[in-house]
């Protein structure tokens, strides 16, 4: 079991506009799952084969358990990777493929054949052993994976948007597993995805990447309700948060109808200058009173079964914007019928600076 | 010169569609069926000249022995076995063909390794280069090469016909490969390196075993064209290298040809192909397909 630090890790491939990964501090505890998010090309999968060993640090350093990983070689990391797609190789057996990290290193076949055995079970794909890849499901392929991972008693295992592809049922039946059997092992897991529902569902913390920086480190909660920047904003949620632009007049800024009230020391700072505004789904209504909300044009209404999302356009200082309202109350509008939104009584607004796109002090 | 390409007027089905479909099914087996067979009577004939003495195919036709059996006799087969000089070219391209393969599969697939899957300068341009060579005819390089093999003493020996099939088979071998290696997914081979796996590790467990359809269609086709050639080995052995192809062909001349040896021992050459290619059949058409499909 090992910590890992990356200290102003930087990747530039070669001939890359600009860095892949760039400057990352980044602290993962002993025996945590950290999930890294972000868009794709924000470097989440560099900085793990960074880790890895599959890619070079070109500045900065990894540190696996307080060493410097330097110039060590894959297999001497401790590290197991993931990778998506499963790389499974079709021409061998389960059971093959799980004992791959103990026959390449040269283990007793008879100690071999245990570890495996005590694997399989634990991973729950023991009565597999004898099939080949392609003669499995979805679902076994995948607690094979984790078996091979974790098969030579890795100190960190990391996985590479391994549910990629997959559609969304198997993606629920899928991400427990991967939970469940961290918990149990208490490995320290590196998790990169794609989707944000993935992060909050299994992960102690979040890192959530854009252009290879960090944006934000924090608990799912925290990151979810203090967004650092604008990326952050957009990234989490499903959908993601909306955002507007506003100009600040007397310590309010004014979307529409709708005054956003702002601290005495923000009011003072930001007077006549522009500010984003973010406002969760979740945190607005339709058909609030007209004289307080903002006036928008219903242009997509979708069924999620459990609720309707309400895409609404609105002008604001001769600027359009789409806002998604999630819906769950009440008559649905109509495509085409004219709304006012108003916000939720209690719900949290998000004020970022317009031109940097952080966060701005409460 | 101007191509007319095939236009399509408006509510009439082209013509090459019309075909194809009147095409499909009965008729269309039919078709390949009658050109197979008349592909293949020259063949028959000799097959079953093989089988008859000396004066009786001067004398009649082959066709013949449907109405006289009794002109079949194995003598043709047993004199050709008994033919010294027969036997010796058959070893020779034994000889020839085995280390021709077997060179070209081996530094091809290393190479079109290196090509598919290993980083460094000037790869691509290599490699356009590689490919580039395919265009190059073998009988441009003939008098070149013979020049170069005489300054060398190989001249007329078996390692200079070897080589000269290594080198011309080289180019195409690596553009199969890399292209067949290249589709390998990429984390198998990581998946490998994580355990420690060394270039030549990945090579042996990963790229041998799942580029093998295109490493043994490769080997199929390299065997076969070796085993068939004429030219090479006409030009660059001599008498006591020569393999059963130029053999056979010094038993021809402008005034008849001595049919006794030349028949059976066509049919001896062309046995081994035909085994070889019903043996390995699978192989062919997934080597045919191969850098075609991704997968």
């Amino acid at each position: 079991m090992a910590d890992v630090r990356f200290i102003d890790a930087t990747r530039v491939f070669h001939g890359a506009w600009r860095p892949a990964v760039d400057g990352v501090d980044l602290d993962v505890r002993d025996g945590e799952l950290l999930v890294l998010t972000g868009p794709s090309g924000s470097g989440k999968s560099t900085l793990l084969r960074m880790l890895a060993g599959l890619e070079p640090v070109d500045s900065g350093s990894v540190l696996i358990g307080g060493k410097d990983m330097g110039r060590t070689a894959p297999d001497k990391r401790g590290v197991s990777m993931i990778f998506q797609g499963f790389a499974l190789f079709p021409n061998q057996t389960i059971r093959e493929n799980i004992a791959l990290p103990l026959t390449m290193r040269r283990s007793s076949a008879k100690s071999a054949a245990a570890r495996v055995q005590q694997v399989a079970e634990l991973c729950g794909v023991a009565e597999y052993l004898n099939f080949k890849p392609d003669a499995v499901g979805y679902d076994v392929r995948q607690r094979t994976t984790m078996a091979r991972a974790i098969v030579r008693r890795p100190d960190v295992v990391c996985l590479d948007e391994p549910l990629a592809g997959s559609g969304t049922p198997l993606m629920m039946r899928g991400r427990s597993p991967i939970a469940a059997l961290q918990r149990e092992l208490g490995i320290t897991t590196l998790y990169a995805t794609c989707s944000s529902v993935d992060a909050w569902s299994i992960a102690d913390r979040i890192a959530v990447l854009d252009s290879g920086r960090v944006q934000q480190l924090g608990t799912p909660a925290e990151v979810f309700a203090a967004p650092a920047t604008i990326a952050v904003a957009q990234f989490l949620g499903e959908p993601g948060m909306n955002l507007a632009t506003a100009v600040v007049v007397d310590g309010v800024a004014r979307l529409g109808g709708l005054a956003v009230p702002l601290t005495a020391a923000q009011g003072a700072a930001l007077t006549g200058a522009r500010v984003v505004v973010g406002i969760r789904p979740e945190d607005l209504t339709v058909g609030a009173d007209s004289a307080e909300g903002i006036r928008a044009t219903a242009v997509l209404v979708r069924d999620t079964g459990r609720d309707y999302l309400v895409t609404a356009r609105t002008v604001v200082d001769g600027e359009e914007s789409d806002l998604v309202v999630r819906h769950s109350g009440g008559p649905v509008p109509a495509k085409g019928e004219s709304v006012v939104l108003g916000v939720r009584a209690g719900a949290a607004l998000h004020l970022f600076d317009a031109a940097s796109g952080v966060r701005l002090p409460d | 010169m101007s191509v007319t390409r095939p236009v399509a007027v408006p509510g009439q089905v082209p013509l090459g569609t019309r075909v194809a479909k009147r095409l499909t099914g009965g008729a269309l087996y039919i078709i390949v069926l009658v050109v197979g067979v008349i592909w293949l009577i020259p063949t028959l004939g000799l097959f079953i000249s093989s089988f008859r003495k000396a004066s009786d195919i001067t004398g009649s036709g082959w066709w013949t022995v449907f109405t006289h059996p009794a002109q079949l006799t194995f003598k043709d087969y047993t004199d050709v076995f008994s033919n010294k000089g027969i036997i010796q070219s058959l070893w020779n391209t034994v000889l020839i063909t085995v280390p021709a393969t077997a060179l070209v599969v081996l530094l091809g697939s290393l190479a079109a390794y290196a090509f598919a899957w290993i980083d460094f300068r000037g790869r691509d341009w290599l490699f356009v280069v590689v490919v580039g060579l395919m265009v190059v005819p073998i009988q441009v390089a003939l008098l070149p090469v013979a020049a170069l093999y005489r300054n060398l003493h190989i001249f007329g020996s078996i390692v200079g016909v070897v080589l000269f099939h290594v080198g011309f088979g080289l180019p195409f071998a690596i553009y199969l490969l890399r292209n067949f290696f290249a589709a390998i997914p990429r984390e198998l081979l990581e998946a490998t390196r994580m355990e420690g796996g060394s270039e030549w590790t990945i090579f042996r467990k990963v790229i041998v075993p799942l580029g093998l359809p295109a490493i043994a269609s490769l080997a199929i086709f390299q065997f076969l064209w070796v085993w068939n050639d004429l030219l090479v080995a006409l030009v660059f052995s001599n008498a006591k290298t020569q393999p059963l192809t130029v053999a056979l062909q010094s038993n021809m001349r402008q005034f008849g040809s001595n049919i006794d040896i030349l028949a059976p021992g066509a049919f001896l050459s062309l046995s081994v192909p035909l085994v070889v290619f019903f043996a390995f059949q699978r192989y062919f058409v997934q080597g045919l397909m191969a850098g075609s499909v991704k997968g």
